[in-house]
């Protein structure tokens, strides 16, 4: 369902049309939506994530994926390893805060969010660094409509633009949900998507700005929002994919790892795929793992989907939407206006929570 | 049954046949109140196979129509009929410490749900991983049905169509001003058939291992809400005198 369905759902139990002097607009609803989300996946502990992260062998520290909320399992070179509380660290290596190297036995964790960081104790020895990845290009060059040539980058999947010198690129179509798209840029730096007469993606690929074999596949979303894919030498690691000819580069000569590939699948025969996987699902969690030293996973507990956009798809069961639902009315009956009910948010509230803790309990067997 | 039998109901009790709460709204209550239901209670169980090429260890779980699973109760290897048993995902390393990316013989032995949050998210992960041209796996699972239309006959347990007239009661008073009251007795209604059918299906569930439903355990009752009501009048009366 889409969020804004969700919306109108919950605006016709409140009796709200949004027509003349709304006493809860769409803005204030979405805005509960995406706080209830964000709830809900805490109280319910359902979502789970994999995330397959290189570990810098200097520190034998990781980044933690956006999004982490707590780790359940951790491996390093698909090796299953404990998650050991800072205070007993030195069981597994008692100088580790010095640096000592060998084969990882436990991992911390520490930090929270999106600075939350893993490290594995002692610090891999060696680290091997895949060859291959890094298909991508360094850098699109665009002109403008006063023929300035912008540069964009790709600043860890974040698409950057900086004025350039050089030649521009020819125009580059950008595949989504069945629709083409040509990249443009405004005069100001800002990208543009425009409906393409192109029936064919030019397959977008840009390297991480600063060299470390990360790249991300540029692809359209809903609405012509543009929205980068992480392919990360040899392991691929995509949630929310949207479209089945993103590009998710696979480490082209590990064809020993296809039997592994979940969910997905490369191009040309199981013996000799190239270096193109492509999803078989619109949306999925799709989990490739390369059989490479150095290669932390990390299962942990995750978010829903989030909503950006009241166009956004609510990857939410029809099974759960009311639990939501439950939760928004919450928060909408509280609000100070007419409309305004203390009893029935707190009703409503008690309900939520009530049905989070029961479908929590109901699947905290799977961890 | 047929569903408009509910329907009537609910707009008798509420006299509001065709005036204030349309049939299409009090059908989206209905509809509603049975797809959670079916989360909170796995009532509706069917019995899907699936088949993928390839050796791989993450299945996606197979749709029926446009019901979608939302969790497998008993899962099967389609070539040799052996169970695949639920565990933990920590359990995984009592097969093969490094088990990820083992293929080994026909058979997997162990799954866990990931994700059950949308069927477009949630998959099924097996260890070791078939060695197999084909994964094959036949199961019974609990699935979240689509909707029904009034003129429709229930796919659904008829002795407990009941929880479906509470929670179109407690979806109409939701949508009324005021009527508390009739949304915490109808709700509360609704949660007591949902608990009981938690109860009854228990049976179902084998060897009480894997995914299994839980009572709803829903404490808002009167003395908590004049408690709070309690807490509300001191903290306005506060107010009032500290303004004063």
């Amino acid at each position: 369902m889409k969020a804004i369905d969700f919306v109108e759902e919950v605006a016709e139990l409140l009796s709200e049309d949004f027509t003349y002097s709304p006493q809860w607009t769409k803005a204030e609803l979405f805005k509960d939506l995406q706080v209830v989300l964000w709830l809900f996946g805490e109280l319910t502990q359902l979502v789970d994530r994999c995330g397959v992260e290189l570990v810098d062998y200097l520190t034998g520290e990781v980044d933690l994926p956006d999004g982490f909320g707590q780790t359940y399992l951790g491996q390093y070179s698909q090796e299953m390893l404990d998650i050991v509380p800072l205070g007993e660290s030195e069981f597994l290596d008692e100088d580790w805060m010095a640096d000592g190297a060998g084969d990882p036995k436990g991992m911390l964790v520490w930090g929270s969010g999106d600075r939350s960081k893993a490290r594995f104790v002692p610090r891999p020895s060696t680290v091997e660094v895949p060859a291959g990845g890094g298909t991508g290009i360094a850098s699109l060059l665009i002109a403008d409509s006063g023929a300035n040539v912008w540069a964009l980058l790709s600043v860890s999947g974040v698409l950057t633009t900086v004025s350039s010198a050089g030649v521009a690129d020819s125009i580059q179509v950008i595949e989504g949900y069945g629709a083409y798209w040509d990249l443009g840029i405004t005069t100001s730096g800002e990208l543009t998507l425009t409906a393409s007469t192109s029936t064919t993606s030019s397959n977008l690929v840009l390297n991480n700005s600063v060299v470390d074999g990360r790249a991300w596949s540029v692809v359209a979303g809903l609405e012509g929002v543009l929205v980068t894919n992480l392919s990360q030498w040899g392991f691929g690691l995509c949630t929310g994919v949207i479209v089945t000819k993103a590009g998710v580069d696979v480490y082209q000569t590990g064809n020993s790892d296809y039997g592994i590939l979940v969910d997905a699948y490369a191009t040309g025969s199981a013996t000799t795929p190239d270096h193109v996987v492509k999803m078989d699902r619109d949306y999925g969690f799709v989990q490739y793992c390369g059989q490479y030293l150095g290669q932390g996973t990390f299962w942990y507990k995750g978010l829903p989907q989030e909503v950006y956009s009241t166009y956004n798809e609510m990857v939410i069961s029809a099974g759960l939407l009311p639990v939501i639902k439950h939760g928004v009315l919450a928060r909408a009956f509280s609000k100070d206006c007419d409309g305004q009910d203390k009893q029935k948010s707190k009703l409503l509230g008690n309900l939520f929570i009530s049905e989070c803790y029961a479908i929590k309990d109901t699947f905290g067997k799977r961890w | 049954m047929l569903v408009s039998i509910i329907l009537n109901n609910i707009q008798k009790t509420l006299q509001t046949t065709g005036v204030y709460r349309s049939s299409t709204f009090v059908m989206k209550g209905i509809n509603e109140g049975m797809k959670l239901t079916s989360y909170l209670t796995f009532y509706d169980e069917r019995k899907k196979s699936l088949s993928r090429v390839g050796t791989r260890n993450i299945v996606d779980l197979p749709s029926d129509g446009d019901a979608q699973m939302i969790s497998p109760i008993y899962v099967s290897n389609g070539v040799s009929g052996n169970r695949v048993n639920p565990v933990r995902i920590l359990d995984f390393e009592l097969s093969d410490e490094q088990w990820e990316g083992v293929v080994d013989g026909a058979d997997s032995l162990y799954y866990i749900l990931l994700n059950p949050v949308h069927c477009l998210e949630m998959e099924l992960l097996c260890s070791p991983i078939q060695n197999t041209g084909t994964v094959a796996l036949d199961m019974v699972g609990a699935y979240v049905p689509g909707d029904v239309a009034s003129g429709d006959t229930m796919d659904f347990p008829e002795q407990y169509a009941e929880v479906l007239y509470f929670y179109g009661m407690f979806y109409c008073y939701v949508s009324m001003p005021g009527m508390v009251e009739e949304c915490l007795e109808a709700y509360k209604s609704y949660i007591r058939i949902v608990n009981l059918m938690v109860e009854d299906l228990a049976s179902r569930f084998p060897s009480d291992q894997g995914v299994k439903p839980v009572p709803v355990e829903f404490n808002y009752d009167t003395v908590t809400r004049f408690n709070m009501d309690g807490r509300d009048r001191q903290k306005d009366e506060a107010s009032v005198t500290q303004g004063a």
